[in-house]
C-alpha cells in the first residue's frame, strides 16, 4: 500500500445504480499523484473529442490526494474535474476546501468518478467504505444551506460528515454554477455546478473514520516541521499575518493603490470608494470571527454578520477579495454589506461569484449603452452603482427570470446575443478576476494561457508581481515573465494534484512540498521530480482541450484589455503586452501556435 | 494632534526653521496606510508637508517621528523570514521600480505604506 493514499477509487454509474471499486495502479499515481493530476488522467483515459457538456458521459470526478488528511499544513482541499466545460468547452476544473476533502479520504476511497445520468434526483453518501445512491427527489430545487442541514441530520455523526450539493442555479444548469460543501465553501468556476445538476446528482455525503498512513512517519513529521516554522514566520500566513488578519479582503487597498482594481467591467482600474469595501473596513464593520478549512494553520476565512439594513444578512462566511471586486468595483457599488449579502445568495443558489459578478457587470454596460432595449428588461433597472439591482441579477440568474434567462448565458453569449461581444470581459468564455492585466503584466498572461480559462489562480502572478514574494517583480515588464508564469502554473498543477491550498506557496516552495510528499507516498521526489509532475499535468489538460479545438486563437484577451489604455488613476496609460510576451511562453513551453509538440508530450511521458 | 498631523516639517539642516526663512518651497502629499500600519496610525489618510527635494527616505523619516516608536519598529528592516516589512508605492508605483528611498515626492503625490500581507 502506497502511503497516504486510501487505495481505491469508486466509479458510480447514476443510470444504472451501479457502484464499483476500482484501485488504482502505482505507475499512474507516480506520474499524477492524485487531486487534478489524477482526475485529468482518468478523463484522458476516456476521451471523447466530440464530447458535450450535459452528455451522459461527461465525467465528473471528486479527487483528494496523498496529502489530503495527513498530518500536514493546508491538507483541507479537494478537486473536481469534468471532462467538458460547459462554461469554456474545456476540461472543467476547480478545487475546494472546508473539510470534504479530508473526509472522503476518512471515507475510505481516493476519488469517486461518476458517468451516466440519472433519471430521479438522486444523492450519494459513503460512510466508513460502504457507498450508497439515494434516490431523493425531495431534495430537488432546495438551497445548498438547506440541503446540507437535511443531509447532516440524516447521518449519525452530524459533525464527523460533510456534504458536497449543488443549489437551485447548478439544477438549471447555469454555466458558471459551482459545487458547494459545508456551505459556504465552493469549487466554483468552469461550470462544474451543472454537470452535477445535468446528472441528478443532488449531493455526496462523506463521513468516516479510516486514516491512510504515511510511508515514512518520522521524516514527514520533521519536514512537517520544518514547513510550520516557514509558515509561522512568513507575513502572509502567520498566525497573526495578513490573511488571519483581514482574509483575502485585504487585496483590496493593495490592488486599488496598484491602479489596477477593475471597475465598471473593467472600463476603468481604480475605484475611489474602494477602502468602504476593503478588509480593514470589514474587521471594523461587520467581521465576527476568524475560521479556515481542516488542518490549516493560516485560517484566512471571515464570519461575518450585518445587522441591520436593506442588505442584512446573519451569521454567514466570507466575503472574498474575487467577490468584493466582483459584486463592488467591477459592478460600481460601493456598499459592503450588499456584497456580503451578495455573496450569501450566490453560497445558497450555488452560483461562481466571480462570472457571476463579471456576467452583471457586463450586462451593466450593454443597458447603459442601450445594447439591451428596455423593453427586455421589462422594468428592472439594472445599472451601475445600484446595489438593489445587481442583488436581484443573482437570484434571476439563478432561476433564469425575465432577464436573468440571458444573464444565465454568462457574458459571453449574453454580450454576442446582443450585438456587443467586446463587452465580456472573458477568456475561453470564462469571466477575468480581480486584477486589471493592463497595471499587472504578468496576471495578464496568466490569464491568457491558463488551460481553464480567465484564471487567476492557475499561475497566481500576484504573489511576485504585487506581493514580492518570493522576489519582487516590476507589474509593469514583460520582461521573464513567461519564464514565471510557467513556473508558478506547473507548481499549482502540482499542488492541484497533492492536493494542499495555494496559499502555502506564500511561504513554501517545490523542495518543501516534494519533502513532504515523498515522505508521505514513498515515491523519491525532488524539486525537479515534482516541477516535471507539475508540467506534465498542465500539459495533458492543454492537450485534451487542443483535441476539442482549442489553440493559440483561445490564447487572448478581451481587445478592451489590450488596445484601450486604462483611463485614469495610478496605471494610467498602461495597457496589457499580452500579444508580445505569448510567443516566448510558447517558446518556453515547447509548444507550437499554443500546442504542445509531440516531443514535448513525449518528454513527459503522455501518449 | 490634527494640526500637528498636518503641519509636519522634518529639519533637514540645523539651520532650517519652522518658518523657512530661507525662501524653501512646501508641498503636500497624500499618505495612506493599509492593513497593520493603519492599526498603529488610526488614520488611514493623511497629508504630509514636506520641502521641495524630499524623497520617500526622508518621508518615512517625518512619519517615524510623528507616530513614534511602534511605527518606527513596523516600517523598518525585514521580518525573520526576510521580507521588506514594508513596500512603498508613490503614485502606484513600487519604489523598488524608482529610484528607492531616494525617489523625490512632488505636490500632490500619493505615497502608499504597504505591509507584506495577502493574496487571494
Amino acid at each position: 500500500m502506497l502511503g497516504g493514499y486510501a487505495g481505491k477509487i469508486l466509479d458510480v454509474n447514476l443510470e444504472t445504480g451501479e457502484l464499483r471499486d476500482k484501485t488504482l495502479d502505482e505507475k499512474t499515481l507516480r506520474m499524477y499523484l492524485g487531486g487534478k493530476g489524477l482526475g485529468l488522467k482518468l478523463v484522458y483515459d476516456e476521451f471523447r473529442p466530440d464530447m458535450q457538456p450535459f452528455d451522459p458521459d461527461n465525467l465528473l470526478v471528486f479527487a483528494s490526494g496523498p496529502a489530503t488528511g495527513a498530518k500536514i499544513p493546508t491538507s483541507g482541499r479537494y478537486h473536481v474535474v469534468c471532462s467538458k466545460s460547459p462554461q469554456t468547452g474545456t476540461v472543467g476544473s476547480g478545487n475546494s476546501g472546508g473539510k470534504w476533502g479530508p473526509y472522503l479520504k476518512f471515507s475510505g476511497y481516493d476519488a469517486v468518478v461518476f458517468r451516466g445520468i440519472s433519471k430521479e434526483p438522486v444523492y450519494l453518501s459513503i460512510v466508513d467504505g460502504k457507498a450508497g445512491l439515494v434516490e431523493a427527489p425531495e431534495l430537488w430545487g432546495m438551497t445548498v444551506h438547506a440541503v446540507t442541514d437535511e443531509l447532516t441530520g440524516r447521518t449519525e455523526n452530524p459533525r464527523k460528515t460533510s456534504v458536497a450539493c449543488i443549489g437551485p442555479a447548478g439544477e438549471n444548469l447555469v454555466p458558471f454554477s459551482g459545487i458547494m460543501n459545508d456551505k459556504y465553501r465552493t469549487a466554483g468556476r468552469t461550470g462544474l455546478g451543472a454537470v452535477m445538476g445535468s446528472k441528478k446528482l443532488k449531493a455526496i455525503v462523506v463521513s468516516g473514520s479510516q486514516r491512510a498512513e504515511p510511508a515514512n512517519p518520522e521524516l514527514l513529521k520533521e519536514r512537517v516541521a520544518e514547513a510550520m516554522k516557514k509558515i509561522k514566520e512568513n507575513p502572509v500566513t502567520a498566525p497573526d499575518g495578513g490573511l488571519h488578519t483581514y482574509g483575502t479582503a485585504v487585496l483590496v487597498n493593495i490592488i486599488n493603490e496598484s491602479g489596477a482594481y477593475p471597475t465598471r467591467n473593467f472600463q476603468e482600474a481604480y475605484f475611489p470608494e474602494a477602502d468602504e469595501q476593503s478588509g480593514e473596513t470589514l474587521v471594523k464593520k461587520y467581521l465576527t470571527g476568524r475560521g479556515g478549512c481542516w488542518g490549516c494553520p493560516i485560517l484566512c476565512g471571515r464570519k461575518s454578520d450585518v445587522p441591520e439594513g436593506p442588505f442584512s444578512v446573519r451569521d454567514t462566511e466570507g466575503p472574498e477579495y474575487e467577490t468584493i471586486f466582483a459584486f463592488g468595483s467591477d459592478c460600481g457599488v460601493k456598499d459592503l454589506d450588499a456584497l456580503i449579502k451578495a455573496n450569501h445568495l450566490c453560497d445558497e443558489l450555488g452560483l461562481d461569484t466571480i462570472s457571476m459578478g463579471g456576467t452583471i457587470a457586463c450586462a451593466m454596460e450593454l443597458v447603459e449603452k442601450g445594447k439591451i432595449p428596455q423593453e427586455k428588461l421589462h422594468g428592472f433597472n439594472l445599472r451601475f452603482g445600484d446595489p438593489g439591482s445587481m442583488i436581484e441579477a443573482i437570484w434571476r440568474t439563478a432561476y433564469r427570470a425575465g432577464i436573468g434567462a440571458d444573464l444565465a448565458l454568462g457574458s459571453k453569449m449574453l454580450s454576442e446575443k446582443y450585438g456587443a461581444p467586446e463587452l465580456s470581459m472573458a477568456v475561453k468564455g470564462m469571466e477575468l478576476p480581480a486584477y486589471d492585466p493592463r497595471a499587472i503584466q504578468g496576471i495578464g498572461l496568466n490569464y491568457a494561457t491558463a488551460n481553464r480559462g480567465g484564471d487567476h489562480v492557475y499561475g497566481y502572478m500576484i504573489s511576485p508581481e504585487i506581493l514580492g514574494l518570493p522576489e519582487k517583480l516590476d507589474p509593469y515588464a514583460v520582461k521573464d515573465k513567461p519564464r514565471w508564469t510557467i513556473i508558478l502554473q506547473d507548481l499549482t498543477s502540482a499542488i492541484n494534484s497533492s492536493v494542499v491550498c495555494l496559499f502555502s506557496s506564500f511561504a513554501l516552495g517545490f523542495p518543501e512540498y516534494a519533502g513532504m510528499l515523498a515522505a508521505i507516498t514513498g515515491f523519491e521526489l525532488d524539486a525537479d521530480k515534482l516541477l516535471k509532475i507539475g508540467e506534465r499535468i498542465t500539459n495533458l489538460e492543454r492537450l485534451m482541450n487542443n483535441m476539442y479545438g482549442l489553440d493559440r486563437n483561445e490564447d487572448v484577451l478581451p481587445k478592451r484589455l489590450t488596445e484601450d489604455p486604462v483611463p485614469a488613476g495610478p496605471a494610467r496609460g498602461q495597457i496589457s503586452h499580452v500579444p508580445e510576451m505569448i510567443h516566448e511562453y510558447y517558446s518556453l513551453r515547447g509548444w507550437v501556435e499554443g500546442k504542445p509538440t509531440k516531443e514535448k508530450l513525449k518528454e513527459l511521458g503522455i501518449s | 494632534m490634527e494640526f500637528e498631523e498636518y503641519h509636519v516639517r522634518f529639519l533637514l539642516f540645523p539651520f532650517k526653521s519652522l518658518y523657512s526663512f530661507s525662501g524653501e518651497i512646501g508641498l503636500k502629499i497624500h499618505v495612506k496606510f493599509l492593513a497593520t500600519i493603519r492599526e498603529i496610525t488610526d488614520k488611514s489618510e493623511i497629508e504630509l508637508e514636506l520641502h521641495s527635494g524630499d524623497t520617500v527616505g526622508t518621508a518615512l523619516q517625518a512619519l517615524q517621528t510623528l507616530y513614534g516608536a511602534e511605527f518606527k519598529e513596523a516600517t523598518t528592516g525585514t521580518t525573520a523570514g526576510g521580507i521588506p516589512k514594508v513596500r512603498f508605492l508613490v503614485n502606484g508605483r513600487d519604489t523598488d521600480f524608482l529610484e528607492g528611498f531616494a525617489t523625490v515626492l512632488k505636490e500632490g503625490d500619493v505615497m502608499v505604506l504597504v505591509p507584506p500581507i495577502a493574496g487571494g
